[in-house]
């Protein structure tokens, strides 16, 4: 039987892509969301993180938000938190009331919506684990602190920014484990980037070590799914998707 | 069970470059039908009104854009868009997908090459094309099947929407659409379903057996043009004769 509806029935999440190039994120998308919930994906200009990829990807992103509402999406995230944060913290916040009323659809960033996922789960002791070289570790502690919580240890893959699509399913969990071994009374394992495979890695570490896990793909999917009003709790790709 | 060892391309990582400044349909359909271990890395292009300009700077960053996924790793790159590919004369396709292969080191196609492809294997030669947009689009279609692709255009259905209103088209539109088009023409021998931006592949089937035609759509002529250029050979069911058969 043909279906008479459209794909995004039951919801359409705009969602503004950093990297140049997008491979992970729209696979782990849909194993995620409930069926009826669809993806409308723009990708910006990132390959390297500069300072002007970064100003010009926040351009593009204001003006994709503006064709993703004409469109019919009912929520919008704006993903990287660098590029949300280009312009200041308070310059974020206010950039989402201003596009809210101006395109009168409920809009987050990667930034907000994971300051909300701290909160709800009581992240306070992190441990990162993260795609890119050790010389980026530093970004997550500033992250952390913006979140309200500290880092006790980080584990890098130390992958290139344009090639952690090829990062393979296991790196996240292996290299949570080492981090919760070595730091044992931590409370949140951390997966920073929702460009890398990470959704495999959550149920299992959660249910291992007892410890909360917080990703950028969960809660940016979380919070659009609930900004869409889709309140469906999620098994199998831990707490956030499930209790909140 | 998820082999956590592998790469999410374990097979096959295909870049394409979206003609659309916003995709919805392209990776849900890709995924329904390629098989596992086949990923797709994608660049939106910022095309709008189709000016000249407008289709230079999509162009361009096509360009750009293909040398990005050669780095990343892709297997082969796909340039999409037929109008932007074949924005400098339909002559220089083969020259641009050469030239720029021999730079970045990897295996170039394009959009247009992959459904000159499509429609030799399934043999087509009188084509109704069925397309989402408004009828004033009706003459471009007509004259890229006839001058581009070197076949017999018949006739052209119109749906009468929008770039912007892609995603809003469930997939029964595509099989009334078709019905109607070949209902007008029924001298085709093949339906083609322009654009890979709607939902289509659910009618692909049904078509070809309730008229006994070939279906090409644009979206199955490049998964199956991708996959068997990156060397993928599964037969894959379900979605016409040319991913069944070819």
């Amino acid at each position: 039987m043909i279906r008479g509806d459209k794909y995004g029935y039951r919801a359409r999440i705009g969602y503004t892509s950093p990297p140049l190039t997008s491979e992970v994120f729209p696979y782990e998308f849909y194993k995620v969301v409930p069926d009826g919930v669809t993806l409308v994906i723009t990708t910006l200009a990132i390959t390297v993180r500069s300072a002007a990829e970064v100003n010009q990807s926040y351009d593009i992103s204001m003006k994709a938000a503006e064709q993703m509402a004409e469109a019919g999406c009912n929520a919008i995230v704006l993903g990287g938190v660098p590029i949300n944060l280009a312009k200041g913290a308070e310059n974020a916040a206010r950039m989402i009331q201003d596009l809210e009323k101006r395109l009168g659809i409920p809009v987050a960033t990667s930034a907000s919506a994971q300051k909300e996922a701290f909160r709800l789960l009581g992240c306070r002791k992190l441990v990162v684990a993260h795609p890119y070289k050790s010389e980026d570790d530093y970004r997550f502690d500033d992250y952390a602190r913006k979140f309200g919580a500290s880092v006790l240890g980080t584990r890098a893959w130390g992958s290139d920014f344009n090639k952690i699509g090829a990062i393979p399913d296991d790196a996240a969990l292996g290299m949570a484990r080492e981090l919760m071994k070595a730091h044992p009374d931590a409370d949140t394992i951390m997966f920073p980037s929702p460009h890398w495979p990470v959704i495999n890695a959550i149920e299992p570490l959660e249910k291992e070590f007892g410890v909360t896990v917080m990703s950028s793909i969960q809660a940016i999917l979380w919070q659009a799914l609930r900004l869409a009003g889709v309140k469906d709790s999620i098994s199998g790709y831990g707490r956030l998707f499930k209790d909140f | 069970m998820t082999d956590m060892n592998r790469i999410r391309g374990y097979r096959a990582r295909i870049g394409y470059t979206v003609a659309a400044v916003t995709t919805e349909v392209y990776p849900i359909d890709w995924y329904r039908v390629v098989p596992d271990g086949v990923s797709l890395m994608m660049i939106t292009l910022p095309l709008g009104n189709r000016s000249k300009e407008d289709v230079e700077n999509c162009y361009r960053i096509s360009i750009e854009g293909a040398k990005t996924m050669a780095k990343a790793g892709a297997d082969l790159v796909v340039l999409g868009g037929l109008p932007i590919n074949i924005s400098k004369g339909d002559d220089t396709v083969d020259g641009l997908m050469e030239n720029l292969s021999r730079e970045i080191g990897v295996r170039v196609s394009s959009s247009a090459a992959a459904q000159v492809a499509a429609f030799r294997a399934l043999g087509s030669k009188k084509v109704v094309t069925v397309h989402p947009f408004l009828p004033d689009q009706n003459p471009r279609h007509e004259r890229t099947i006839r001058e581009f692709f070197g076949l017999t255009p018949v006739g052209e259905y119109a749906g009468g929407s929008s770039l912007a209103a892609l995603g809003t088209l469930p997939p029964a539109r595509a099989l009334e659409w078709g019905r109607a088009a070949i209902a007008a023409h029924p001298d085709a021998d093949t339906i083609y379903f322009g654009c890979p931006h709607w939902s289509v592949i659910d009618a692909i089937a049904p078509l070809e057996q309730e008229f006994g035609v070939r279906v090409m759509t644009s979206l199955q002529a490049i998964a199956w043009h991708s996959m068997r250029l990156a060397g993928v050979d599964d037969r894959v069911p379900g979605y016409g004769r040319l991913l069944s058969e070819h």
